[in-house]
């Protein structure tokens, strides 16, 4: 037996460890294509997974703010009708007597007469809805008048409390039948869809004035014989003397026409809704930037290939001449220096929603193009080997960059000088901004603005551009296999001043700057380390206020 | 950035490989699976250890993965004799890598994966036993009889190692 029988970790495993702790084997020529095809695969099936992700997001964002949009027209539109209600009120002090709440009502006719109450408690409480509908129509809103006329029209929905109320009436004194007289001219007033009807009770209106309670309640048309069938909301009218002052001063009557009110309300709606809908605004703006894209290409690359070469090894990459080598790091340093902001520009098209008096919240849809300039003079050549006929295949030439962001994966590299020419980097984007504004006035006609915002960029197209026909432009689409981010987030701030030319329309001129929170270039591409990209421009603007 | 660092590590890992698969295309298809991995996750490399050792482990799992995916490391059949270990010296320097490499490769593949962690790799036999999901003694018994069996082999490197497996 061996001495390292007995000792597991003995002589024969530490030499095997020895032996083969730096061994080495060549695996196939062809294990890094197989490699470089799964990463691909890879890399397709995590942006799919990110695009359906950012597009759910996108989705939720839309929706999200739709539902916020509903929501915020909605409540607006509330505001509208209880202000409206209030001005129609002013302009007629009955009906704002009418829209008291019910509760309120019930409690002033207990305090009122509470025997009559008493007598009625069942079918007041019963009523309370249909109180509430009539003070509503009151205020001319035809949805509500319709209700009114329901309410009213049919006593046959509450027979019992009809025959209750008559009775009630009739046994009070001349002071009760007034209220019902007064009650008969309130409703009067809330009668304004149907005309004959409103002229027939206008003249049981003055008649009651003039005529003896008893005569007058038997004056009451057919449709109203009910009092119960009436508002109780209305008892209070006639209480607080409707009949007294129409009695002195008959002309009050004629003020209080139907049609009067109604236009009177109209013309009130209109004005409110005007007032309340200047919160919304739409709105139009168009940047000039300078967009500097930051993008840094591996210039380590050539130092570690001449490293191996004098060691004698074979490079990792492709094969490449002593003056082809040359002329890739002046390729190189000539990327560096001479790779320029150029003029690029953006568009939004934004709504816009006022909270207070000086702030506004905004978002809407944005398009920018950014562009990025390099001046060069050099041509990089890339060659493959057919394996099968040892043929040399010429790729299309191209410049240091787009070799650069990809791997060295063909077999040699010829960097040639020629006569300088331009190569436009483009990012064209979709944005989604959210963000908030706040204004000042300068004046009557100025005012200043700051706003700051963040938006989701979504690359639609990149494309380099030569200017040299030889030199192969590149466009990559929305789902290609880019070197370039396809979504990122960005910040945006910017101030100016804007003139109101008219009520509705307002322009607005400025600075701008935006960020974008993340480098052109993907995490698996950025050999080096990279930059972020930014755009300093000017933004002009122009808005117009719905509803004014 | 990856082809460099897959041309920095490839050969080293492709052995390491050619340890734990009965061939050359299975350790090919090992380094493949190993690399896709290393790249996917090398954001998670959290530089605690080398990168040499981080990528070996990744390829030691996958290569362990693959292995039992092939139903590779199911215990074996084998006879008695595969534990005699015959009387005599050998000297291990006199062998090739290649030699040493195919005497290991002809190991049972539950056996070669035993004695490579142990042997090679450094782990201890209850890391294997959880590695390979099954007890402390039964590594350190497969552990036995793969060196028994390996030793053998350098004894009787003339007369080529007969080995009684049944590979399923």
């Amino acid at each position: 037996m061996l001495s390292t029988d007995n000792n597991e970790h003995g002589g024969l495993e530490q030499r095997l460890q020895q032996r083969f702790q730096d061994a080495e084997a060549t695996p196939g020529p062809d294990v890094w294509s197989r490699i470089d095809y799964d990463l691909a695969m890879l890399e397709n099936k995590r942006y799919k997974k990110r695009a359906l992700f950012y597009r759910q997001l996108a989705a939720a964002c839309f929706i999200l703010f739709i539902l916020s949009g509903a929501a915020l027209l909605l409540h607006f539109r509330q505001d509208t009708n209880h202000d409206l209600v209030a001005h129609a009120n002013e302009a007629n002090p009955q009906n704002q007597a009418a829209s008291q709440p019910a509760t309120e009502t019930i409690a002033f006719n207990q305090a009122e007469d509470q025997s009559l109450v008493e007598s009625e408690a069942g079918s007041v409480k019963s009523r309370a809805a249909n109180s509430s509908i009539i003070a509503d129509a009151g205020s001319s809103e035809n949805t509500s008048i319709i209700n009114t006329d329901l309410t009213i029209q049919k006593p046959a929905n509450t027979p019992a409390k009809t025959e209750t109320g008559s009775r009630s009436v009739n046994n009070k004194k001349a002071d009760h039948t007034q209220q019902y007289s007064g009650t008969i001219a309130a409703v009067q007033q809330n009668q304004q869809v149907n005309p004959e009807s409103v002229l027939e009770n206008k003249e049981q209106s003055i008649t009651a004035v003039y005529m003896p309670a008893s005569q007058a309640i038997a004056n009451v048309p057919d449709s109203y014989t009910s009092p119960e069938s009436l508002n109780p909301l209305l008892l209070r009218n006639a209480t607080l003397g409707t009949i007294g002052s129409t009695a002195t001063t008959p002309q009050s009557i004629a003020l209080e026409k139907p049609e009067n009110v109604l236009a009177a309300a109209t013309e009130q709606e209109k004005e409110e809704g005007t007032k309340e809908n200047s919160r919304w605004n739409v709105g139009l703006g168009y940047a000039s930037t300078y967009f500097t894209q930051n993008v840094n290409i591996p210039r380590q690359m050539i130092t570690s290939m001449v490293i191996r070469r004098i060691d004698g090894t074979p490079p990792p990459g492709p094969t490449i001449s002593g003056e082809s080598e040359e002329n890739l790091r002046d390729a190189y340093t000539e990327f560096y220096d001479n790779t320029e902001a150029a003029l690029s520009f953006n568009i939004d098209a934004k709504a816009g929603f006022r909270i207070g008096k000086r702030f506004k919240i905004l978002s809407g849809l944005g398009y920018s193009q950014n562009t990025s300039r390099t001046r060069t003079s050099y041509v990089v050549e890339q060659f493959l080997v057919n394996p099968v006929t040892n043929e040399r295949v010429k790729l299309q030439p191209t410049t240091i960059f787009l070799p650069s962001l990809h791997t060295f994966t063909t077999d040699s590299i010829s960097v040639i000088k020629t006569d300088p020419f331009s190569v436009d980097y483009s990012y064209q984007m979709l944005s989604v901004p959210l963000g908030a504004q706040v204004e000042g006035n300068l004046g009557k006609q100025w005012f200043w603005y700051a706003n700051g915002s963040m938006a989701a960029n979504f690359l639609i197209q990149s494309s380099i551009k030569s200017a040299r026909a030889e030199v192969a432009s590149v466009t990559y689409g929305p789902t290609d296999d880019s070197p370039f981010r396809k979504v990122q987030f960005s910040g945006n701030v910017g101030f100016g001043f804007g003139k109101r030319l008219s009520d509705a329309l307002q322009v607005s001129f400025g600075p701008e700057y935006r960020s974008y929170f993340k480098t052109m270039l993907t995490d698996d591409k950025a050999a080096v380390s990279q930059g972020k990209p930014y755009t300093i421009g000017v933004n002009m603007g122009i808005s117009y206020t719905l509803g004014k | 950035m990856q082809r460099e660092l897959y041309d920095l590590y490839a050969k080293k890992m492709m052995m390491v490989c050619l340890r734990y698969a009965p061939t050359t295309f299975e350790a090919e298809d090992i380094v493949q699976e190993g690399f896709v991995k290393v790249f996917a996750n090398i954001g998670n490399f959290k530089k605690d250890c080398p990168l040499e050792f981080w990528i070996r482990k990744i390829m030691v799992n996958t290569a362990l993965k693959y292995l039992r995916q092939k139903s590779l490391l199911t215990v074996s059949h084998e006879t008695e004799e595969a534990e005699n270990v015959s009387a005599g010296n050998y000297n291990l320097d006199a062998y090739s890598l290649d030699e040493l490499l195919g005497m290991i490769q002809r190991l049972a593949p539950r056996y070669r994966m035993v004695f490579n962690l142990y042997a090679i790799e450094g782990y201890n036999h209850k890391e294997i036993g959880e590695m390979l999901e099954i007890s402390e003694g039964t590594s350190k018994s497969q552990y036995s009889r793969a060196r028994a069996i390996l030793q053998n082999m350098l004894v009787n490197q003339d007369k080529p190692y007969q080995e009684h497996v049944i590979n399923r």
